[in-house]
């Protein structure tokens, strides 16, 4: 008989930790529900936001939700330079070259960042880690909620700013069928550049919010990264919906399974939930099948 | 030429035959001859991700030789000096074995120092079975290695269950002096060799200490989060926690403890993660009263005279404070000298080498150092009792059966603290965890 307080806190922390998972998937859903790309830099660009709340923490005693913040914004730099630099160059050319070059970005970025900075772990104490709220024994950090929550509201504004803006009705305008889009006056590439911009921000974003909780080490991008990739296509390529609950479901698997099989297995059984789905469903939760 | 004449001329070129013939023989006696040297491999991780680990193996080894080079070298051996030959393992097995086998066969070395990464040591230690050459190894701490029924392999360091069956003597005689009442345990490890061995044997000797296990949670290395992990933890409520993680998980598992709100009376660490400098950096007051195995600490100068003039002179000579490493690894070649001059009474290393390979294996097989003559030796700076090569469980060979390690903990200020074993203790040990 499994007892209820593990059962609580495990859904919780599941919940809460899958929406910040969605958060760091989001930017990826976005790049390729536009431009049809697969970002692989895109846990690197996380670890880099990392890095920016720990050295602004550390050294000017700044929160790492203001990291966050500043973050979002770093990414909306570094998407411009790499989409404007490198992106647009091979757009349109077979997907391995994109493949290649997003290869290339997180090769450089990652032993970028073991040069600058070492391999050594490093880690912040926001006062609201260990702010707990407890609820009947199951207990939250306020680092987890507050992350949560602001994945929350940015997973909405997102939605807003696709389906309410002119912007944002073009940018799926482009996505869903480019020449169209152009024939009616759409700048595609315009876009395009938009559409990595904000994807990159957003996995700035959430890079701060992660950094509240978890450690940086160069290499902390390729974990995320890889949970990413399942969040998004379980919930189906460039569906926000389904990637906000892709993260859900990873999270929540993940934690309710470890309480009841060896917890070194509980990858595992993310991964089998995901195959599942994708047989039942190849084109994942929200995905559309055309194309 | 008159008769006295030729006489004298006979005389003179006799007396010059037999001063040039004295005069050569005492200028070849009286020489100044190069002394023989013996060679020695070292196999180190000179280059890869363990570098650093391997740059102070190699100022330990130049130290070490320097030191019994000027000593006289192996006085068996004529003074012999000890030329070191390196090899680099780049922190990959493969390169690592066939390092091994270029120092064997090439340079003709009479035995193999290293490897370190217990892997790399692995396959080295089968080069050097092959090919009947001894191997010293001075710090890698899986417990399989010694456990391979080799004739040629001996370990100076303990290992890692023989540092779990340390944690138990020392837990057990916590808990009778302070009336602790600790009777449970729960072990959490990562999923890699290092971890499962180091989780097995913390149960086994924790069973055999008299204390009930309760659960054994394994995780995946690396895992995104540690929640449900440390809530099994919590809800079988062990009194006491023995870890095996690396830095990141060990950091991880902490602040998720303070998270979930698990206090259990002692946690106990296998050394790596927990000891890190990055580890004590980040981890701030939260890794406050975590204990952790260790091979040496910053504070066994202040309670032994010549860990303070060993620790520093090297800080003096290389600029970087004494740790575990270097000081194992300048140990080991003081041991190696002790070996090379009993193998040195009984075998040429210049016209048998196979014979001195020999000799060197069997006195080193019967080496013995008592803990009152280490007490002595100017060089034994780690906390060992002493020298033995042997098993201390079933089927073991090679081992370094006087090895022990210390106990640390964290107090709070900050600063790891030696509590075990009691002379080199500079605090007691605090327990139960005032949370």
């Amino acid at each position: 008989m499994v007892d209820l307080w593990l059962l609580g806190q495990a859904t919780t922390s599941g919940l809460l930790l899958g929406c910040i998972y969605a958060v760091v998937a989001l930017g990826l859903s976005l790049i390729w529900g536009v431009m049809e790309i697969v970002n692989f830099a895109h846990g690197d660009f996380l670890m880099l936001s990392m890095y920016l709340s720990y050295f602004l923490f550390t050294y000017l005693g700044l929160d790492p939700l203001v990291g966050a913040i500043l973050g979002f914004l770093m990414g909306l730099a570094l998407g411009l330079l790499i989409e404007k630099g490198l992106i647009e160059k091979v757009l349109g050319s077979p997907p391995i070259v994109t493949i290649l070059v997003t290869f290339s970005i997180l090769l450089i970025i990652r032993y970028g960042a073991m040069a600058a900075w070492g391999p050594g772990v490093k880690t912040l104490h926001p006062w609201y880690f260990m702010a707990i709220l407890d609820l009947w024994g199951v207990r939250i950090s306020m680092a987890y909620l507050i992350g949560a929550l602001i994945s929350l509201a940015a997973t909405i504004a997102l939605h807003i700013f696709l389906t309410r803006t002119y912007t944002g009705i073009a940018l799926r305008a482009t996505s869903q069928n480019r020449l169209a889009a152009e024939l009616l006056g759409i700048d595609a590439k315009k876009m395009y550049t938009l559409s990595f911009c904000i994807g990159v921000a957003l996995v700035g974003l959430a890079g701060g919010i992660l950094s509240t909780f978890y450690y940086v080490i160069p290499e902390v991008g390729g974990r995320f990264c890889m949970l990413s990739f399942v969040i998004v296509v379980l919930g189906g390529f460039g569906s926000l919906l389904g990637t906000f609950l892709g993260g859900l479901i990873i999270g929540v698997a993940e934690e309710i399974s470890a309480i009841f099989i060896p917890p070194v297995m509980k990858d595992v059984v993310a991964f089998i939930l995901f195959l599942l789905i994708l047989m039942l469903k190849p084109s994942g939760l929200f995905g559309e099948v055309t194309r | 030429m008159s008769s006295a004449g030729r006489r004298t001329l006979v005389y003179a070129i006799i007396a010059i035959i037999v001063i040039a013939a004295v005069g050569g023989s005492a200028y070849y006696l009286m020489r100044p001859r190069k002394p023989k040297v013996i060679k020695v491999g070292a196999i180190f991780p000179l280059t890869g991700a363990l570098a650093e680990a391997g740059k102070l193996q190699k100022y330990a080894t130049e130290w070490a030789v320097e030191e019994i080079n000027e000593a006289g070298g192996i006085k068996s051996l004529g003074g012999a000096k000890i030329e070191v030959v390196w090899g680099d393992t780049e922190c990959d097995p493969s390169v690592a074995s066939s390092e091994a086998v270029r120092l064997i066969t090439a340079e003709k070395v009479v035995c193999v120092v290293g490897a370190y990464m217990s892997a790399c040591t692995k396959t080295v230690s089968d080069s050097c079975e092959k090919y009947k050459t001894p191997c010293l190894n001075p710090l890698s701490t899986s417990p399989a290695l010694t456990m391979r029924g080799l004739k040629w392999f001996f370990r100076l360091t303990g290992h890692d269950a023989l540092f779990c069956k340390q944690h138990w003597d020392f837990i057990k005689e916590l808990n009778e002096e302070k009336g602790l009442g600790l009777k449970t345990f729960a072990t959490m490890e990562e999923d890699t060799e290092w971890g499962v061995k180091s989780g097995e044997a913390y149960i086994e000797y924790g069973k055999e200490a008299g204390f009930e296990h309760l659960i054994d949670v394994r995780y995946h290395r690396g895992a995104a989060s540690l929640d449900s992990e440390v809530a099994k933890l919590k809800e079988a409520d062990p009194d006491i926690v023995c870890l095996t993680m690396y830095t990141p998980d060990a950091i991880l598992f902490v602040k998720t403890m303070y998270k979930l709100g698990f206090h259990p009376k002692i946690i106990i660490a296998q050394d790596v993660g927990f000891v890190h400098p990055s580890y004590k950096k980040e981890v701030g007051e939260m890794g406050c009263w975590i204990m952790s195995r260790e091979v040496f600490n910053w504070d066994l100068a202040t309670v032994s005279p010549k860990i303070k003039a060993k620790a520093d002179e090297y800080k003096a000579k290389f600029g970087v404070d004494l740790e575990g490493c270097a000081a194992r690894t300048y140990v080991a070649w003081h041991v190696l000298a002790l070996a090379l001059e009993e193998a040195g009474k009984k075998a040429d290393p210049w016209k048998d080498l196979d014979g001195f390979r020999a000799a060197l294996r069997d006195a080193l097989e019967n080496l013995e150092v008592t803990p009152e003559e280490w007490a002595e030796l100017p060089w034994a700076i780690t906390t060992y009792d002493g020298v033995k090569f042997g098993g201390l469980r079933p089927g073991e060979a090679g081992q370094n059966i006087k090895a022990w390690g210390i106990i640390v903990q964290m107090f709070d200020d900050g600063k790891y603290y030696t509590v075990y074993p009691e002379k080199y203790a500079t605090k007691k040990a605090v327990a139960p965890i005032p949370w």
